[in-house]
């Protein structure tokens, strides 16, 4: 048995699943996972390293490594890459100005050998604000059609308001479960 | 003959028209009265009952059980972005009252929510394993060569702030800047002032400016800002590829920067009616302002203080914006 196998039948076992939240700074991946977990969201910091959290959803044990965004911390991403189930893919739908970078910088990471496989959820976040770009347009403009080697998905939401958080999330999990606990 | 009796007919239709005309013209105007009218009313009328299902829902609260209430506030909060984007698609038949009346209310059921859900909502919730977050130790950096994909352009642009504008003073009030992103783009000499409380607030190749704003609910992030003084409150500040900047700062969880020099940080002292209740509005503790701690991201070194930024000496500071003028000169009025 390889070691991807024995890895496989251990998550199997516990139903667990590592997610890697990555996205520009200031795209509100902190917030969006301390909402998710029912936290309080109004002291959240820039993130100078990385968080991580063990949350149970669903049957699921879900691994979430939130990586910053800084300019100066991107070439740190690939250390986290290593056995990700899902990629959640963060975007401030209001920040028009730096599109082209958010775009670069997705499919430079698209191109890592160690993240094929790996499901990508693409959260178009900050809709509450009026200024925002939808999900649709973002799209477009992502130019996410021409993702090829991923299952992908974007999905509008709101880690202030908490909107469309779980719908999100919800997908992610099915989409990797039916490719990784329904193999033998 | 014939011609006389056909001018006559001519003048006479002529009349007839112009009567005619003139009675649609009058009856367009009384309708257009009565579906403003209408419109006001009916208005007036759905937006009652919204708020009403929203102080209906917060009333039912404290009967919902704990694990539910999460998403019970999620769908409260939910409703009054509803509430309020009802308001803003109504402005342009709504009258400055209904405006401030409808801001006022989406105000009040908005910081009634908060207080609420921070009463009834325990620190942690059922069911979840949490881990203490770790911060990593970051030694050892290396340059990363990223693929830029051609840039696009194709999508128009509608900003809410202000772009392209030189030796002017911009003001924006309230009820412009209420939860909206608000962005200052290609701005040089210039004076801005906002006041309220913003959603979030980009400052994007800013160059001599004085800049005041109220309270900013979530983050301030700029880029390529030079010679600015500036007066600003938020949750987080972001600072980046900057220099030469004067910060009178009020930040409730911390300010970064990166690639930034020349940065004197000062407590926060922009000063107007009704900024205590800005602070409430924007979601800020007015008394947790952590001024002095600055993450730099170039210098990750815990031992010594990042020469790229200091604290502004106490008789530098400047304490009446009133009178203060650019270095360039005087301000248009
Ligand atoms: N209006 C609005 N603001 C948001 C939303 N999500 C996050 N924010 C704000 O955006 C700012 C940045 O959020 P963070 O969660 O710290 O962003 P991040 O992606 O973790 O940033 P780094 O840690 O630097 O990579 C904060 O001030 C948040 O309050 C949202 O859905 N709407
Ligand atoms: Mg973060």
């Amino acid at each position: 048995m390889g070691f991807l196998t024995v890895l496989r039948k251990m998550k199997q076992k516990e139903k667990e699943m590592r997610i890697l939240m990555l996205g520009l700074d200031n795209a509100g991946k902190t917030t969006i996972l301390k909402r998710f977990n029912g936290e309080r969201i109004d002291t959240i910091s820039p993130t100078l390293g990385f968080n991580i959290k063990t949350l149970e959803h669903r049957d699921y044990k879900l691994n979430m490594w939130d990586v910053g965004g800084q300019k100066s911390l991107r070439s740190y991403w690939r250390n986290y890459f290593e056995c990700t189930d899902g990629l959640i893919w963060v975007v401030d739908s209001a920040d028009k100005r730096r599109l082209d970078d958010c775009r670069a910088e997705l499919f430079t990471l698209l191109k890592e050998e160690r993240l094929a496989g790996a499901t990508l959820l693409v959260f178009a976040n900050k809709q509450d604000l009026p200024g925002a770009f939808s999900a649709t347009e973002l799209q477009e403009i992502l130019e996410l059609a021409k993702i090829k080697t991923h299952h992908w998905k974007i999905i509008w939401c709101s880690a202030v308001t908490g909107e469309n958080l779980l719908s999100g999330i919800d997908w992610l999990i099915d989409d990797i479960a039916a490719r990784i606990f329904t193999l033998d | 003959m014939q011609e006389r009796s056909d001018k006559l007919t001519t003048s006479l239709n002529k009349r007839e028209l112009e009567r005619k005309l003139d009675i649609e013209k009058k009856l367009e105007g009384k309708q257009q009265l009565i579906a403003e009218h209408e419109q006001l009313e009916y208005f007036t009328k759905s937006f009652n009952e919204k708020r009403i299902a929203v102080e209906n829902a917060l009333k039912s609260s404290s009967s919902v059980d704990v694990v539910d209430l999460p998403k019970h506030f999620d769908t409260i909060y939910k409703s009054i972005l509803m509430l309020q984007k009802y308001g803003a698609s109504s402005k342009i038949f709504l009258r400055m009252y209904d405006v401030e009346r409808c801001h006022q209310t989406v105000h009040e059921l908005t910081v009634r929510t908060r207080e609420l859900e921070e009463n009834l909502i325990p620190k942690k919730k059922f069911g979840f394993k949490n881990k203490k977050p770790n911060i990593t130790d970051l030694n050892g950096r290396s340059e990363d060569v990223v693929d830029y994909a051609a840039p696009h352009q194709s999508y128009e642009e509608s900003i809410c702030g202000f772009e392209n504008r030189k030796n002017e003073t911009l003001i924006m009030q309230k009820s412009d800047v209420y939860k909206n992103d608000v962005v200052l783009q290609n701005i040089e000499n210039c004076l801005i002032k906002l006041y309220g409380t913003p959603s979030t607030l980009h400052l994007n190749h800013v160059r001599n400016c004085l800049i005041l704003s109220g309270p900013v609910s979530t983050s301030i992030f700029a880029e390529y800002c030079n010679d600015l003084k500036m007066a600003i409150a938020c949750q987080q500040l972001r600072l980046h590829s900057s220099s030469d900047i004067h910060i009178y700062l009020h930040v409730t969880s911390r300010a970064i920067m990166e690639d930034c020099n020349n940065i004197l940080i000062a407590p926060y002292n922009f000063k107007y009616d009704s900024l205590k209740e800005d602070f409430v509005t924007a979601g800020l503790d007015q008394n947790i302002n952590n001024w002095t701690s600055v993450d730099d991201f170039n210098w990750l070194n815990l031992q010594k203080k990042s020469p790229n930024w200091s604290i502004l000496q106490e008789h530098e500071r400047i304490s009446d914006w009133d009178n203060f003028t650019l270095p360039c000169g005087k301000f248009p009025d």
